[in-house]
């Protein structure tokens, strides 16, 4: 499996402390994507040119992904096949990759080192991303391992994916942390996919009596109004397995990683969203649905 | 009256114109002798109005020469030149001969001890009782010890004269009375006993609070009696006490009277099965911002002391407790000997890089190398330990710890001559986790991979060359629980302590291993030369057992890994670990992380709660920031004391969220 990183001591991802494994790879384009380096699958290599001291010790890429022109050094990123060599060699840690390739025991080694603080903390492991159903076989295997050595398994889902994948995950999964990104008319235009397999995979995890937690991200001028939390309120009285709604205010931590990248942020906005712009809706979103709501 | 004693008596001083009084006895017998009449005129402290008396420490009282919990006595150079300079030649003699000299290993200390009275039972069966054990024993300590029990009951009637004359409480008089020479009937006049003893022992430590009051203990509610009893201890610079691993109403009162101080350091015993309540009451202290309690592993400790200590019956192990920063003891039975020496590792790491590297074929012989040095070094510390001892015994004998620890009457031998139930030695190792990172660079860029010949290294070090220091910070380190350097530190660890079990101290007694390095961790790092493990020359060691700062890049579970595979179930003298953790973090999982590292082997915690901007504001504006506490090596302190280096070090402690 292709991951881009492996998050130990998570408490914002699920019960207790978890540790997270994020999958490379995503088949949506969210506009607001705060893990750019997370939508292809392959390895990337990301730059920081303030570090960089022009010393040209990441001349050993075998592919020759660094050039040096006048203009100063730059990454044909396009090229990489994800050695890290460049990486290791740069004494002034100005690259960074972004994806490696991984193993199921390699990641159970990793997972199991935190055991004793998920047992006292009712944590566990989350599969995030990206989109671990992208990696279906992979994610499969590993979460088949993760419940094999008795740890609570999480996984964050945009719900793009076959509906068979979903109900053959679900029973190794305690709990699908499951994203609505905004009112279906919408999904297309912002995520580049179409809603209906989502929302489908949704109703059948629910049916199939997979406990869900609706993770919603709040983004202003996308979502941040009354019809998107009418939508939420609809659609979390459908459910019966319903535990929790998770309200996930916008932050631009990702755009740094975009320019690191060379990849153009689609949404610019610099700003963080204050919760206190969505506590109202928050609070009727709660009042309607008698569903826990949180912010954060 | 000889001369000598004429001329202290004329400089109001009593505790050296006793000593001179009786110039030709026996050195237990003059300082007992000394103690006591020093004590008969002492004059009783200012009566704030409260429930406690005496308070203060008797240094207040401008006397040259004090006596002191852990040199037994103490001159004030400069107190006895403003009286009469001509009396301090006379002091020479008995100064310098019984002054230590420090070393390179020093590190927090040398032949220095805290310890602490047996105060729950001066409390249960009074200073009375003691008196009649004295003269039943009928030994060479009889004389001095009754003379000493003379001068604290003069000293007590004074007390109780001074409050009756200056609106002391009924209530206070009436415990006085009583305690410490009767048994106290009720859980206030055990308290007043606990802080009559803690001011004439010196203002070191109070114990194991909750045990040890229990017995006295009738369901009062007693939150604002321990709390005014802790701002004295406060106010004092008072160390340690200790609550659990049998929890009680008193243990909930501990942790509802400590919240904000910064002294005592309680220090609670954790059991895996420890009621919620107890993590909800240490959670709400730690979260006032102050640093109380530090959490203890109670089955941890238990394990290296039985370890350590096979002899030792549980029924005394149970008596556990830290002394000073958070140094082993046992309450009210043992001598600590808690800072008797330190092992400097950088120094010797950096001595056999200077002259070794270059011979050295294989990593191997360079590792073997630095354990040869190491041993010697060890041994001449330890030597030195020994003959400190030795003097201690002949020159400084502890007259009021033999009266209060146990089994020094019973035995009849002084308690620095042995006459605690158990003398250990204990021995700080200072920057163990700079040297393990060390030989993981030095093996990988060294010998491993030959980036760099043994001349290039060290001569990039001594450069401090930009180049290398970014391959060291490359190298694999401690902090971020990678499974190899891990297994490193834990070998390398276990096979430092282990040569401690080669030697003996001068009572037969064990040395234990600790690393305690509080704010040593800057001094013991300012003559040390760069090191691999990415050090500037002059720059601060680790803070005890915790991985460098900026190293514990993988989070808080990752760095406690690592921080546990030290080889800590050879550590009964206390690792302690430094923790900052945002409210935030600390309120959700306080439990789990305690928790966690102590299944894996982590023996304490010592816990920070306050936000890194607090602590710039503290440096800019010093004076809007006079309570902030924080952890030092195993201590709570002032943040504004520590010097301008700690301060920064401390603000770069990475803060988990």
């Amino acid at each position: 499996m292709i991951l881009f990183d492996l998050k130990r001591a998570s408490v914002n991802d699920g019960t207790g402390m978890r540790t997270v494994v994020f999958f490379k790879g995503c088949p949506l384009k969210c506009e607001w994507c705060h893990n750019p380096e997370s939508q292809i699958v392959r390895p990337q290599i990301g730059f920081l040119q303030e570090l960089c001291i022009q010393c040209r010790s990441c001349e050993i890429c075998p592919v020759s992904c660094h050039e040096f022109t006048e203009n100063g050094h730059t990454v044909c990123d396009d090229r990489c096949n994800g050695c890290g060599a460049c990486v290791k060699a740069c004494p002034k840690s100005a690259l960074i990759l972004y994806g490696y390739e991984a193993t199921v025991e390699s990641v159970m080694q990793e997972i199991e080192k935190d055991a004793p603080y998920f047992r006292y903390s009712g944590g566990g492991v989350t599969f995030s991303g990206g989109e671990p159903m992208a990696q279906f076989p992979q994610a499969l295997a590993l979460a088949q391992a993760v419940k094999s050595a008795g740890i609570s398994l999480y996984i964050e889902t945009c719900g793009f994916g076959k509906k068979q994948d979903f109900l053959d995950i679900a029973k190794f999964t305690d709990c699908f942390l499951f994203d609505i990104k905004t009112v279906p008319s919408l999904y297309e235009r912002y995520t580049g996919v179409r809603p209906e397999k989502i929302f489908e995979n949704l109703m059948s995890l629910d049916g199939a009596g997979a406990k869900i937690v609706l993770r919603c991200p709040i983004i202003p001028k996308v979502n941040l109004n009354e019809e998107h939390f009418e939508f939420l309120a609809k659609l979390s009285k459908k459910l019966k397995n319903l535990q929790k709604i998770d309200l996930l205010p916008y932050h631009p931590t990702g755009l740094d990683k975009y320019r690191r990248l060379g990849m153009v942020a689609e949404y610019k906005n610099a700003s963080f969203l204050e919760k206190t712009e969505f506590t109202d809706f928050a609070k009727i979103l709660k009042e309607q649905t008698g569903i826990s709501v949180s912010i954060g | 009256m000889n001369l000598k004693a004429e001329k202290f008596a004329k400089a109001d001083e009593p505790y050296a114109r006793a000593y001179f009084e009786y110039e030709g006895e026996d050195m237990f017998t003059r300082h007992a002798h000394a103690y006591s009449s020093m004590l008969k005129e002492f004059p009783p402290p200012a009566y704030d109005g409260g429930d406690f008396y005496p308070c203060g420490t008797l240094t207040d009282k401008l006397y040259g020469v004090i006596p002191n919990y852990n040199c037994i006595y103490f001159v004030f150079e400069d107190r006895i030149r403003a009286k009469d300079p001509s009396l301090l030649p006379l002091l020479q003699d008995e100064y310098t001969q019984s002054t230590y000299g420090n070393t390179v290993h020093s590190v927090a200390g040398f032949s220095y001890s805290h310890s602490l009275p047996h105060y729950g039972r001066v409390a249960a069966e009074g200073l009375d009782s003691y008196r009649v054990r004295i003269e039943k024993r009928n030994g060479k300590l009889k004389r001095g010890l009754l003379d000493l029990l003379d001068g604290i009951e003069a000293y007590r009637a004074h007390c109780v004269e001074y409050l009756e004359k200056n609106g002391g409480k009924k209530q206070l008089i009436d415990a006085l009375k009583q305690v410490p020479f009767q048994p106290a009937r009720n859980i206030y006049e055990a308290l007043v006993c606990w802080n009559f003893i803690y001011h004439l022992d010196g203002c070191d430590n109070v114990g194991r609070l909750d045990q040890d009051l229990m017995p006295f203990y009738k369901g009062e509610d007693i939150e604002a009696l321990l709390r005014e009893f802790f701002q004295i201890i406060d106010k004092t610079e008072g160390y340690s006490a200790s609550i659990g691993p049998e929890y009680n109403e008193i243990t909930l009162y501990v942790l509802k009277a400590i919240k904000g101080l910064r002294r005592p350091q309680i220090e609670l015993r954790v059991t895996e099965d420890m009621p919620d309540v107890y993590w909800e009451a240490a959670r709400d202290s730690l979260m006032q911002g102050g640093t109380n309690p530090s959490l203890y592993n109670e089955e941890g400790y238990m394990k290296a002391f039985h370890k350590a200590f096979p002899e030792i019956p549980d029924s005394d192990l149970l008596r556990f407790c830290g002394v000073g920063c958070t140094e082993s003891s046992l309450a009210g039975i043992s001598r600590s000997g808690s800072l008797d020496a330190g092992i400097h590792l950088p120094y010797i790491f950096t001595e056999c890089m200077k002259e070794d590297l270059q011979n050295c074929k294989t990593f191997s012989e360079f590792y073997q190398k630095f354990f040869a040095r190491y041993r010697k070094e060890l041994q001449e510390t330890l030597d030195a330990v020994y003959k400190s001892y030795e003097v201690r015994e002949r020159l400084r004998p502890s007259p009021f710890r033999s009266l209060v620890i146990d089994d020094c009457i019973d035995r009849d031998t002084d308690f620095n001559a042995g006459g605690a139930r158990y003398s250990w030695s204990v021995i700080n190792f200072a920057g163990i986790v700079n040297v393990v990172d060390d030989m993981l660079a030095v093996k990988e860029l060294v010998f491993d991979k030959k980036e760099y010949t043994a001349d290039q290294f060290k001569d990039g070090l001594e450069r401090e060359d930009a180049r290398l220091f970014d391959a060291c910070k490359k190298c694999a380190h401690c902090g971020v629980n990678d499974a190899k350097s891990d297994e490193f530190a834990h070998n390398m660890s276990k096979e430092l302590f282990a040569e401690l079990k080669k030697y003996k101290n001068y009572f037969g007694g064990k040395y234990i291993a600790a690393s305690i390095q509080f704010s040593t961790c800057a001094t013991a790092g300012a003559f040390i030369p760069a090191t691999p493990d990415g050090r500037h020359y002059g720059m601060p060691l680790a803070d005890s057992i915790a991985a460098i700062h900026g190293n514990d890049t993988k989070g808080i579970t990752a760095m406690l890994n690592s921080a546990a595979a030290i080889a800590q179930e050879d550590m009964p003298g206390t690792p302690v670990l430094n923790v900052r953790m945002s409210k935030d973090f600390l309120e959700k999982n306080l439990k789990a992380v305690t928790l966690g590292y102590f299944a894996q082997g982590g023996m304490q915690m010592q816990i920070s709660c306050l936000s890194k901007e607090d602590m710039l504001d503290a440096m800019e504006h010093p004076e809007n920031h006079g309570n902030l506490v924080v952890k030092v090596g195993g201590y709570s302190e002032y943040f504004i004391r520590l010097s301008r280096e700690l301060q920064r070090q401390i603000i770069q402690r990475t803060e988990y969220v």
